[in-house]
């Protein structure tokens, strides 16, 4: 397995998000019914971090296979199907200047199996906000190979941020519409009458 | 014509310009002696605009075009007339109306054919209403009225005689890509009262144009270009058009446009120029996302809003994943001096205005939770109000008026990514105004 990528990545509103850069899914906050990520829509998920504003520390390894075994250490571990219409994906913290970090897809369009780990949150949520990457407490390692769509699987649960998130998953599906047409049938591409 | 321009100026000033009216001498019969005078008939009266309107949501109202003079109904005759005493008297008849023009930066301009309308248009709920304007920061629309006349053409000791009338009303409903940059606009006539000579033979030509920079045709519908109008029956004609904003973090490199219908009326009687209306539609603004460095942030591919219209951010105490921060943001209204976003209609409503700079915004939410527990209590973040991304933030405007509390993380957080995501398809740019609604 090669080395992952590291990098201190900003996020705000305690998430980040797996993101294929032709999605037009809304960007929202779920954690699914695992407490660690939430499949927001094809091309997006959304993974919820203790820390509220500032930095966490992310790695990510694209794999043509699934890891031999998993790996020790880590509070949250849960894999997910991804489905990535464009073939590539990777992950955005949802600032404007956002890391370099690669793409996770390393195959073709299509379903891709993310393993998502993560330890620290409930450090992170105690400080609330990281303004430098030194005093960064929570990290995060995102693993991604071809996949065919087989349900998530959890494999760790133990940090007390997904305790409370479990408890009653967020559901990002009972917010009302972003845009207010008025009652108007408007198409968002303001295209031809519909 | 002093009684038009009056009326027409008044409506500006109330912000009700919905249409170019057109208003005229018509008494709705054949008139059997001259009334060169404006009479008491007007085109049918238009409810004002709504207090809620006028005070806060929309701030700025697009003057509509200033009406001819020299083609207005009353001038015309009076030329007619002063014709008929100094050369023989020509056959036919003339025809009048308020003539609209107002010669500006035409980018695109559209012929629009009218098709038969099959009463499906997707108008929103209050679009009927007489006069109503825009409707949400993509949606507008508009009512207004054209009455046309017949007249004989004056004679040596003969007045001209009023030997028709025709009122027709002229719906416009427009609408903005919010995800593209492409906006629209539909058009709906319908003549709804005709008399006399007037109830047959007056056609109806309809061209949407627009302006501002780089704004382009995409389609028109391809139906009748010059149409009949007949007593009850709507023809639509449909308009749109693309803007090309480049990608950038810069609101200076937003483009502006406004889409203006002209709707041109001719009878065959007549020997004189078609009459021709116009309005305009409100200050659009089209912009487009820049690309990241990050590769993987989604693509914008740029969209178009009603700047001048300031939305109101909703949330609900009890449907949804935020109703506890809703419930903070209902006590943080009440609780600071300027009872931040909350519109009541009054002068000193203060809106928010959305602030993109991160890293005020991070002042401004440092400031807000100085005082709140350090660490937060297990599963709680602290909730700032004014949001901290706003100018009205506590670091900026809302110094020393700020409000906070421990609100549960999963509620807090859901609310904050909602917001960006509304700040999105909304179009927020740096600067722009908001008001917030707490809804049950």
């Amino acid at each position: 397995m090669p080395e992952p990528v590291t990098t201190a990545l900003s996020v705000s509103d305690g998430q980040f998000y797996l993101v294929d850069p032709s999605t037009r899914v809304p960007l929202l906050y779920s954690a699914g019914s695992n407490g660690l990520v939430g499949i927001l829509g094809d091309g997006a998920a959304c993974i919820c971090t203790g820390t509220l504003d500032g930095f966490v520390q992310v790695a990510v390894a694209p794999r043509q296979g699934p890891p031999p075994s998993l790996l020790p250490g880590w509070d949250e571990v849960v894999d997910i199907a991804f489905h990535a219409p464009s073939g590539r994906f990777g992950v955005h913290g949802g600032a404007i200047e956002g890391p370099q970090l690669p793409n996770l897809a390393d195959a073709d369009p299509g379903p891709y199996r993310v393993r998502v780990h993560a330890r620290g949150r409930d450090a992170g949520l105690g400080v609330e906000t990281v303004r430098s990457a030194s005093d960064i407490v929570e990290e995060y390692l995102i693993v991604a190979w071809p996949g065919n769509g087989d349900p998530e699987v959890v494999h760790q649960t133990r940090d007390a941020a997904g305790d409370h998130l479990r408890a009653l998953p967020p559901d990002p599906t009972g917010m009302p519409p972003l845009m207010d047409t008025g009652g108007a049938q408007a198409d968002p591409m303001g295209r031809k009458r519909p | 014509m002093k009684e038009t321009t009056r009326r027409l100026a008044r409506g500006i000033a109330a912000g009700a310009a919905a249409i170019a009216m057109v208003t005229s001498t018509a008494t709705g019969a054949l008139a059997t002696t001259t009334p060169p005078t404006p009479s008491p008939k007007a085109p049918p009266a238009r409810t004002q605009v709504p207090e809620e309107l006028k005070a806060g949501v929309q701030k700025n109202w697009r003057p509509q075009p200033k009406p001819d003079q020299t083609q207005s109904c009353s001038t015309v005759k009076e030329r007619a007339t002063k014709a008929s005493k100094t050369a023989g008297p020509k056959a036919g008849l003339i025809s009048c109306a308020d003539f609209i023009t107002s010669p500006r930066d035409i980018k695109s301009n559209i012929a629009v054919g009218l098709d038969p309308d099959d009463g499906t248009d997707p108008l929103p709920a209050g679009c009927g209403a007489l006069g109503s304007k825009i409707v949400s920061r993509v949606v507008d629309c508009q009512t207004g009225w054209v009455v046309y006349e017949l007249w004989t053409r004056p004679k040596p000791e003969e007045p001209p005689k009023l030997v028709g009338t025709a009122t027709v009303q002229v719906d416009s409903f427009d609408q903005l890509g919010w995800k593209a940059p492409h906006f629209n606009r539909t058009v709906k006539v319908k003549m709804t009262e005709a008399t006399g000579l007037a109830t047959t033979g007056l056609t109806a030509t309809v061209n949407v144009r627009c302006s501002g920079s780089k704004c382009a045709d995409d389609y028109a519908s391809g139906g009748s270009f010059q149409q009949e109008l007949l007593l009850g029956q709507p023809w639509t004609g449909f308009a749109q058009f693309n803007s090309s904003p480049i990608a950038s973090d810069s609101k200076s490199d937003a483009l502006f446009h406004f889409m203006t219908t002209s709707i041109s009326l001719h009878h065959p009687l007549t020997d004189n120029p078609p009459y021709v209306s116009e309005h305009d539609s409100e200050s659009i603004r089209c912009d487009k996302r820049l690309p990241t460095a990050d590769p993987n942030t989604p693509n914008d591919a740029g969209g178009c809003v009603f700047h001048d219209f300031w939305p109101f951010y909703t949330l609900s105490k009890t449907t949804g994943t935020a109703t506890k921060t809703a419930a903070h943001i209902e006590r943080a209204q009440i609780a600071t001096a300027n009872h931040w976003g909350l519109y009541t209609g009054g002068a000193k409503d203060k809106a928010l205005n959305r602030l993109a700079d991160e890293t005020l915004a991070n002042k401004n939410r440092t400031e807000a939770c100085k005082a709140a527990p350090n660490p937060r209590p297990t599963g709680m973040d602290c909730d700032e109000y004014p949001f901290a991304a706003t100018y009205q933030g506590a670091a900026l405007e809302g110094y020393g008026d700020s409000h906070w509390e421990l609100i549960d993380f999963r509620d807090n957080r859901a609310e904050g990514a909602y917001r960006k995501n509304w700040y999105a398809e909304n179009r927020m740019l740096d600067g722009d105004a908001f008001w917030v609604k707490i809804v049950p």
